[in-house]
């Protein structure tokens, strides 16, 4: 007898968090099912169908994507010369600076939002200096808009995308750089031949975390966005926190599920074509 | 006349008085170095001698502290690395990984916006120079290490450089692949005359593939000159050292004179005058006496006219097929002799005594190393 391989059925307790984890997971998900489905009490498709008709709704889906699209590619964007930077610096420097990338998470949400208020509201420095120096008459609309809503997420978001960046520079075989200048490449080209095409896979993850990350996002759009531009993560906070719809939020909350899973399989036979040929 | 005449930059390198210093540490100092047109240069040093910096240098990497590096005669002092007329295999090679084996070799030839079929002619040719024939549409990945090394060395030759610099490429290949590619690059610097400046720790490397050898070490340059002259007559005794195998014996200097006498543990030498190797021998100095293993014999009792002797004791023999090494004790000294299998004395007895003989024009004395390098022997990084 292999005395070994026999588990002590004490052992077994161990599984008991995992189980309980995974079944609090699964009724969750099955109770959101089970509400999106029903109005009081009754099976029902009444807030699907209410999304379709209402063409509010379906802007606020729109808007969702749209904005989450523009949040990813400004972020990748914006955080590629960033992670340049972290990439050539010393191991101290990059430490260093990478702390002050991550700033903005030690910050809570609301009082970073509270922020962008502060720079972009009607009476916010942007707009008062601008019509204090007499360049405007009347203040911009900066925020309680979609530009409002795309500043502070890809102001929360890029951080993500500063650091898949930097992670797939770090990962290029020293001197490759070197190698390109000895064949005569310029530093552009070999940015644009070596650099680029490798720190493209971290590009790609960046693009899809920041998208997915946006498209739920709550808090930013809810302060930054005002009343009339909604986006679908707000509406479903606003459904189960103040108006109690717990069904339609679910309802809300199915759709959005749905539709990022759908971008996450277009987006990565997207990526697939894009990055065909390297590993 | 349309008729063109493409001349081909030669490869002269002239290294004057370059030194490199990273703070307070100097890895180069003051290095003075003429590298022949079309040669093959090794530079052979122990691990942090200052080797690779030197070709990092002649690369445009990294700029000297003082002095200059000429090209042809052209001062590389104001040129980048991309305009000078150098190609380089890195020791880990620095192949491109998103592109495959034809795109890595056309890559420079594309930067210089050469025509489509020129280019792809000339792919071809390098593919094949380099016996990588059919191969041109693998991944890098799915390359084997020599066949990597080939493609490293084609994206280089097919720019035509006057100047090859090579950083250790082999040191990563087991032995078999080493040797193979050893002579692969020895032909075909042959064939193309262009300039190799071969970056190595292991000194067989170095003798097999030069037509120079440079020996560095702390930063300085120790000695130039061809294989065999660099292994015969070493200009000092980290060159004897650092160059093959040596057998050596601490003495005491008893008498200069028509000959030089030494009194060692294992009995009295005498040598010619010209044994003294880069110094003037002085009574009472302390010195090595160096013997490399294939000059000492063994013999029972007498040993032939002329020889110089000493008593040893046998404590091993080791037959390695066509040579025999034969472990001696000389007075607690250890001694090791290469001889022939075949004209090895019969009937050796391990833990006999035996007297060990030399032609005496085949030792070198040296005065001993004042305490520098010994550690960095073996140590292949």
């Amino acid at each position: 007898m292999n005395t070994a391989e026999r588990v002590h059925p004490s052992r077994l307790l161990l599984l008991l968090p995992v189980a309980i984890i995974l079944g609090l997971f699964f009724t969750s998900v099955a109770m959101l099912f089970s509400n999106a489905f029903m109005d009081r009490g009754n099976f029902s498709l009444r807030y699907f169908q209410q999304i379709l008709d209402r063409p509010d709704y379906l802007l606020a889906f729109l808007r969702t994507i749209i904005s989450s699209v523009v949040v990813a590619v400004l972020a990748v964007v914006l955080a590629y010369p960033v992670a340049m930077l972290l990439w050539r610096a010393s191991e101290r420097w990059r430490n260093l600076l990478l702390i002050l990338v991550l700033v903005p998470w030690l910050v809570s949400l609301v009082v970073r939002s509270y922020g962008w208020i502060i720079l972009l509201g009607p009476r916010g420095f942007i707009n008062s200096m601008l019509a204090w120096v007499g360049i405007i008459d009347e203040p911009l609309p900066l925020m309680f808009n979609d530009f409002g809503i795309i500043m502070g997420l890809t102001h929360v978001l890029m951080p993500f995308a500063v650091i898949s960046i930097l992670s797939s520079l770090l990962s290029i075989e020293a001197n490759l750089e070197e190698a390109s200048s000895v064949l005569g490449a310029s530093a552009f080209h070999t940015f644009r031949y070596v650099i680029l095409p490798l720190s493209l896979p971290g590009a790609f993850t960046a693009l899809l975390v920041v998208y997915l990350a946006s498209i739920g996002a709550i808090v930013t759009p809810l302060l930054l966005g005002g009343i009339t531009q909604k986006f679908v993560g707000s509406q479903i906070y606003q459904e189960v926190m103040s108006t109690y719809n717990m069904s339609k939020g679910a309802a809300w909350s199915l759709c959005l599920l749905t539709i990022s899973f759908l971008s996450v399989l277009l987006f990565k036979l997207f990526e697939r074509k894009a990055l065909a040929g390297q590993e | 006349m349309k008729a063109q005449i493409h001349q081909r930059p030669a490869g002269a390198i002239q290294i004057d008085g370059i030194s490199k210093s990273y703070g307070d540490t100097r890895v180069l100092s003051a290095v003075d170095l003429a590298i022949e047109p079309g040669s093959f240069v090794s530079l052979l040093g122990p691990s942090g001698c200052g080797k690779t910096t030197l070709l990092r240098l002649i690369a445009g990497f990294i700029a000297p502290s003082e002095g200059r590096i000429l090209i042809d005669g052209q001062d590389m002092s104001d040129i980048p690395t991309k305009r000078r007329p150098i190609g380089m295999v890195f020791q880990n090679l620095a192949l491109f990984p998103h592109l495959t084996v034809d795109e890595n070799i056309a890559y420079g030839l594309k930067l210089r916006a050469r025509p489509k079929d020129e280019i792809a002619r000339r792919v071809e040719k390098f593919v094949e120079l380099v016996g990588l024939s059919g191969l041109g549409k693998r991944r890098i990945a799915q390359l084997s290490g020599g066949q990597k090394q080939r493609v490293a060395l084609a994206r280089s030759l097919v720019l035509e450089p006057a100047i090859l610099l090579l950083d250790e490429p082999l040191s990563a290949l087991d032995l078999q692949l080493r040797k193979q590619l050893q002579i692969a690059l020895k032909e075909i610097q042959r064939k193309l005359g262009t300039t190799f400046v071969f970056v190595t720790h292991d000194q067989e490397e170095a003798t097999l593939m030069s037509d120079t050898i440079v020996v560095i070490n702390q930063g300085q340059v120790q000695q130039v000159g061809p294989p065999e002259a660099i292994y015969s007559s070493p200009a000092n005794l980290f060159v004897a050292k650092f160059v093959g195998e040596l057998n050596e014996l601490p003495a005491q200097i008893f008498s200069v004179g028509p000959s030089l006498v030494l009194d060692t543990s294992a009995g009295t030498i005498v040598l010619p005058p010209a044994a003294a190797q880069g110094f003037v021998p002085k009574r009472g100095d302390s010195v090595t006496l160096c013997l490399r293993p294939e000059s000492l014999s063994i013999s029972q009792n007498a040993c032939p006219h002329g020889h110089a002797h000493m008593n040893a004791r046998l404590i091993d023999v080791i037959s390695l097929g066509p040579v025999s090494r034969l472990v001696l004790d000389a007075a607690g000294h250890r001694m090791t002799s290469i001889v022939m299998s075949e004209s090895r004395p019969q009937g050796l007895s391990t833990g006999s005594a035996y007297t060990i003989h030399f032609d005496p024009a085949r030792a070198q004395v040296f005065t001993p190393l004042r305490g520098q390098l010994s550690g960095s022997f073996g140590d292949p990084a």
